[in-house]
């Protein structure tokens, strides 16, 4: 605005800007105008929408891969709106930002192209067998396009892997007189990939505990754990490290467990 | 005393009534500027005449 005084009966206008860059669909912008009407303290709203139409326009912009299982291979397809007036082509695409994500969730990305001439991508992705189980990871992959406008598009990827064992409990409380009891209290590790379970190895301080592995089925495997009989009077506190093997993978558990021995 | 009041007021809202002051009176409050490529910088322009009888002055224009 250059001028601000208006005259009764004069006309004037207010011009309003804005960069449609980083919208998609629809967009409202409100203006306030302060003026002297009405005593001074008056805000006029004004309001002003627009339509913004980009090239491509994906149905959502996130791919959400649950209960991933290391070594298995996933598809997920996104719908693709082409306001371009050609077909879509995916050019070539590449992960931005982790630098291990390239290499632990390799991506196949698609074009996919039904009958009805609906344009899709479809992203594939194969986890490797021996790879590290991180529980959550998320990350943008660029596709690019042939749009001229839209020569990058990009799609958030979240992977949530499902964890290969399951372990119940966490921790174990074992207060009260079980110095002569040798199942007080049960771990049971339960496979979720499908793989045979194995346990390889279960360590304490050598003073505390007695262990007996009880194998439920190929899936699950139950732990016992008593208390020796000649453990050392008192209040325990003592961490129980479980090796598992799951297909060809070992895990290491650890188990923290606090009690106490009574006469 | 109630009275009194209601005759205050009264007179009050004659004197604002005959001072109309300046009015900003718009052609249009809310604009639709219809499709619009993505990239660009559109422009919105609101017209508007002061009806009123006194000098209207523009203090400020915020977004929001």
């Amino acid at each position: 605005m250059e001028k601000t005084a208006f005259l009764p009966g004069e006309s004037g206008t207010i011009k309003a800007y804005f960069n449609t860059s980083h919208y998609n669909g629809s967009v409202s912008k409100t203006i306030q105008v302060y003026s002297n009407t009405n005593g001074g303290g008056n805000i006029i709203r004004l309001k002003f929408k627009a339509t913004i139409v980009t090239d491509l326009k994906p149905a959502r912009t996130s791919i959400y891969f649950r209960n991933v299982i290391p070594g298995k291979s996933y598809t997920e397809r996104i719908f693709i709106e082409n306001n371009m007036h050609k077909p879509l082509e995916i050019k070539g695409h590449h992960i931005v930002g982790r630098v291990n994500a390239s290499r632990n969730f390799p991506l196949k990305v698609q074009l996919v192209r039904s009958k009805d001439g609906k344009e899709y991508v479809s992203v594939t992705l194969k986890t490797l067998k021996n790879m590290p189980i991180l529980e959550k990871t998320s990350f943008t992959l660029s596709l690019e396009t042939n749009s001229k406008k839209m020569p990058k598009m990009n799609l958030f990827i979240i992977i949530r892997m499902q964890k290969p064992i399951l372990v119940k409990p966490i921790s174990l409380f074992m207060f009260g007189n079980h110095r002569k009891v040798k199942r007080a209290r049960h771990i049971q590790l339960t496979s979720n990939t499908g793989n045979p379970l194995e346990i390889v190895s279960i360590k304490d301080n050598g003073k505390t505990f007695v262990f007996e592995t009880v194998r439920e089925n190929e899936k699950i495997i139950d732990i016992w754990i008593g208390i020796k009989e000649n453990a050392p009077l008192g209040v325990f506190n003592e961490i129980i490290r479980i090796v598992a093997k799951e297909g060809d993978v070992e895990h290491k558990f650890s188990i923290p467990a606090r009690g106490s021995v009574i006469q | 005393m109630h009275k009194k009041l209601l005759v205050l007021i009264i007179a009050m809202t004659q004197v604002m009534v005959m001072a109309k002051g300046p009015i900003m009176t718009f052609d249009s409050k809310e604009i639709d500027l219809g499709k619009v490529n993505p990239g660009k910088k559109v422009q919105a322009i609101f017209k508007f005449t002061n009806t009123g009888d006194e000098k209207l002055i523009i203090k400020s224009v915020k977004p929001g």
